[in-house]
């Protein structure tokens, strides 16, 4: 099957899963989310207020109006305004997207590079007291709360070395990159790290176990070759899913580190939002991190065909 | 001499304080141009000493004996350092090995795997090797090597990986070529192209071969040499005449003996206790005579059998295969028909069919005069339990986390036979006691027994439900030839005492022209040829019976 065919194939069975999507979300919102007429109208409301924001906000048309306007939402992409602040959904996301991305997106990066060169040096020596070392301490690292290295981070390193800014953003990217990401990116990597590297190691021996890495000893190539060249191409195969697996949680931001570091994220945002029942922004978040799971899925299965000849597109 | 094994010792450290002995005080010389056959069973240790020689055991766990020596022209191998030994890795000393699908890295050409080695040992550039690569290619009689070139292996037949890889280990004119079971997970046709390439390449290339088999038929073939092994000794060794004509060894005489032979039919097969240990064999003298007679009772018709199976095709289409067609046979009670034919021929896919664990797309299944495809026309519990099946892994066909008594008397539970567990299990136990294990088996799980005790548990399985047709699907191609030969001695006798109907599936044409009244011939999903199997074998019609039968080792 050509490459046109597939794309196409692929796409078309996306619309039934994402239909899936939606209802869902709509369901459960209706059913546990509260009505936000009261948490939005404080205290001191009268029914009449309440029935007045019930009305601004369309929860008192029927189900099924509701539910075609969520639809045209999806496709027109516009979630119209916050419940809580007014401002519009797209808004929200074009202005707070972009500085999560400069956290998330080197911390992915890097996350992938060093996993790789660990799990690649430990599996060569492994069984070594080095291999042991690494694998207990990574334990180790991923076992402790990112909360402690951010406050210990952020003491030693910035108040006490003054090494990095203790918090704070900009409206450049470069200088974000070069200053105020800097000390957030390492200390998210401190726990996203160590998980990656146990998975890479697995991967890489169960390659290593494989007759073709005899072969190639048998052929006289270099350990290093070997490692390299033939049990790394390999090895890509599954890493390459474990990374796209991660891209869609790059919508929805950092949390911890962006309340931390002042940074004005989306995760901030999202967080907010689900405490006040800001029916729009979850909405929206939710619509857009099923579509990046499955756009994720299919670039997978087109890196597939690139990292390994025996795939080919069904 | 060209490399001298010399006293040979090899351990295996499978714990912190257990140690295995796989190869022990093993010495034997290959000299130039000369092909020399290493013959065992599964444990001789044949392919650890072969993987030694080139350091290929894995590290830590692999310790080789400090006084053993295996010398490369006088050098001992044992003592180089990773440098010298990469020199002599695929420069040197080639070697393949059993499985060439895996063999070969699945993510990279095998032109590109061809030109490493080239590139690395011979110093040639990209152009030069790639020159090299093609010529290789068309030497090992890979047909029109220029689009070969950027193939990958799951694109190539198993019989052509086998050829790129001794391609590949031939590429930079070795000395020695050490093929470890080359053709074992090959169809026999193509087996006997691979063989007749390693001798006509080691004629050419002037190289000495070191050819590791558990099949003594195939040494015939090739070697001039043969040294015999059996749990990490040499038993015997001399030259292939010597080893054949007048093997002086108890062991050697019984691996010659107990391959079933093409021309005679003995009652039942010689096995390895006839000639050794005290002596109190089971071989009786006589010869089986096997056919069919008209007025025997059929207790199992197919006919015109057809199955498909669907594959995708374009956007939306899927396509049928069909994987049988319109096969038909005629199955009489305590006879056996044969199935022969080579992978992808479709006597599995028949023998599932026939069982009832694939659907069929055509044709009739008559048993006992019902025809099992009409539905509502059967109790199919009931049937179940008339026809059982006897798969070829016996490691992956029992459930590990069931004991022996587990899996003999569930059968029993769920067709409700016995009236209790007691009584089920003592039957179970009488079962055991007929397949020849040991009666306390019940308790003990199947990881505990080697693959030829497994085979009778799964034997014993079928029995449970005394079914009238047992189905064996390459039901003896695991086993050594040893074990293989009791487990046929177990088949026929059950076949003699209990009267069942045999479909005996196998690649092996010895085998199924043992235990055959009537043979079908399968290729390409269609039966080719059928018949007497005697006449059948005796006088081939079909071209491609015809082939089938040349490419049987003969031995000497």
């Amino acid at each position: 099957m050509n490459l046109t065919a597939f794309l196409f194939r692929r796409l078309w069975q996306m619309i039934p899963t994402l239909l899936g999507v939606v209802l869902l979300v709509f369901l459960l919102f209706n059913w546990v989310g509260g009505d936000p007429a009261y948490v939005l109208a404080g205290k001191m409301a009268n029914p009449d207020d309440i029935a007045n924001i019930r009305h601004q906000l369309g929860v008192d048309r029927p189900l099924w109006e509701q539910l075609l306007i969520f639809v045209s939402q999806i496709v027109t992409g516009d979630f119209g305004n916050s419940w809580a602040t007014r401002e519009p959904v797209s808004e929200i996301f074009r202005t707070r997207l972009g500085p999560s991305l400069v956290l998330l997106v080197p911390m992915l990066v890097l996350e992938t590079l060093v996993a790789i060169v660990v799990a690649l040096t430990v599996a060569a020596l492994r069984g070594s007291v080095l291999d042991r070392t690494l694998m207990v301490t990574s334990t180790v690292m991923m076992s402790i709360s990112l909360l402690v290295y951010i406050i210990v981070g952020q003491y030693v390193f910035a108040s006490l070395l003054g090494w990095f800014p203790v918090k704070g953003w900009s409206d450049h990217l470069w200088r974000n990159l070069t200053t105020y990401a800097v000390l957030p990116i390492l200390l998210g990597l401190m726990v996203s790290v160590a998980p990656s590297v146990r998975l890479y190691r697995t991967f890489i021996l169960d390659e290593v176990g494989q007759d073709y890495v005899r072969t190639a000893r048998a052929k006289g190539l270099s350990e290093r070759r070997i490692l390299l060249v033939h049990v790394l191409r390999n090895a890509a195969i599954p890493i390459v899913t474990n990374v796209l697996m991660g891209l869609p949680a790059l919508l929805t931001g950092a949390f911890l580190l962006e309340r931390f570091f002042a940074i004005p994220g989306i995760g901030r945002e999202i967080i907010m939002a689900v405490e006040r029942s800001d029916f729009p922004i979850i909405k929206a978040a939710t619509v857009y991190v099923a579509m990046a799971t499955l756009l994720a899925n299919l670039l997978g299965d087109l890196l597939y065909r690139v990292l390994d000849p025996r795939v080919h597109f069904e | 001499m060209l490399l001298s094994v010399r006293d040979l010792r090899i351990d295996f450290q499978v714990s912190r304080n257990e140690r295995l002995s796989a190869v022990n005080g093993v010495s034997f010389d290959v000299p130039e141009r000369t092909t020399l056959a290493l013959v065992g069973e599964s444990g001789s240790g044949k392919s650890v000493t072969a993987l030694s020689i080139l350091g290929l055991l894995p590290k830590p766990v692999a310790q080789v004996a400090s006084e053993s020596r295996i010398l490369w022209n006088d050098q001992n191998i044992l003592g180089f350092d990773a440098p010298r030994l990469r020199a002599l890795r695929g420069k040197e000393i080639g070697i393949i090995f059993q499985e060439p699908m895996s063999s070969l890295n699945p993510v990279f050409s095998i032109g590109t795997q061809l030109m490493e080695g080239l590139r690395l040992h011979m110093g040639l550039s990209r152009r030069q090797a790639q020159r090299r690569a093609l010529d290789l290619l068309a030497e090992v009689g890979i047909p029109d090597p220029g689009r070969r070139l950027d193939d990958y292996p799951h694109q190539l037949s198993g019989g052509q990986q086998q050829r790129v890889m001794i391609a590949m280990a031939i590429s930079c004119q070795p000395r020695l070529l050490i093929a470890d079971e080359p053709t074992t997970a090959l169809d026999v046709t193509i087996q006997r192209q691979i063989l007749d390439l390693i001798a006509d390449l080691q004629q050419r290339h002037a190289m000495a071969v070191l050819f590791i088999t558990h099949d003594l038929a195939l040494v015939g073939e090739i070697a001039t040499q043969v040294v015999v092994m059996k749990q990490g000794e040499v038993r015997e060794a001399g030259s292939l005449r010597q080893v054949f004509d007048a093997p002086r060894d108890a062991y050697t005489r019984a691996l010659l003996a107990c391959r079933p032979p093409l021309g005679v039919r003995p009652q039942r097969l010689r096995v390895i206790e006839d000639f050794m240990g005290d002596g109190q064999g089971t071989a009786t003298p006589g010869v089986r005579s096997r056919g069919v007679s008209p007025g025997d009772e059929i207790v199992l018709e197919v006919r015109n059998l057809d199955k498909d199976f669907l594959i995708r095709d374009g956007l939306w289409h899927k396509r049928p295969f069909h994987a049988v067609k319109g096969a038909s046979l005629r199955l009489a009670r305590g006879k056996t028909v044969g199935i022969v034919g080579e992978s992808g021929s479709g006597k599995t896919t028949l023998g599932l069919t026939i069982a009832g664990l694939l659907g069929a797309d055509g044709g009739q299944i008559l048993f006992s005069g019902l025809d099992l495809r009409q539905p509502g026309s059967v109790d199919t519990m009931a049937l179940k339990r008339r026809i059982q099946i006897v798969f070829q892994n016996p490691y992956a066909s029992l459930n590990p986390r069931f004991t022996v008594g587990d899996i003999l008397t569930e059968p029993l539970m769920l067709h409700g036979i016995g009236r209790n567990a007691a009584d089920r299990s003592a039957m179970a136990r009488e079962l055991l006691g007929r397949v020849g294990l040991p009666r306390d088996a019940l308790q003990r799980y199947p990881h505990e027994f080697s693959g030829g005790q497994r085979q009778r548990i799964a034997i014993a399985r079928c029995l449970t439900v005394k079914p009238e047709i047992l189905i064996c699907d390459e039901s003896v191609s695991a086993l050594d030839v040893s074990v293989q030969a009791q487990v046929l001695n177990l088949l026929q006798d059950l076949q003699d005492e209990f009267q069942m109907s045999y479909l005996f599936i196998s690649h092996d044409l010895a085998v199924v022209h043992y235990m055959s009244d009537q043979v079908l011939v399968m290729h390409d999903g269609v039966v080719v040829e059928s018949g007497d199997a005697d006449e059948v074998y005796a006088h081939p019609q079909h071209p491609y019976t015809r082939r089938l039968l040349l490419a049987i080792p003969k031995g000497v």
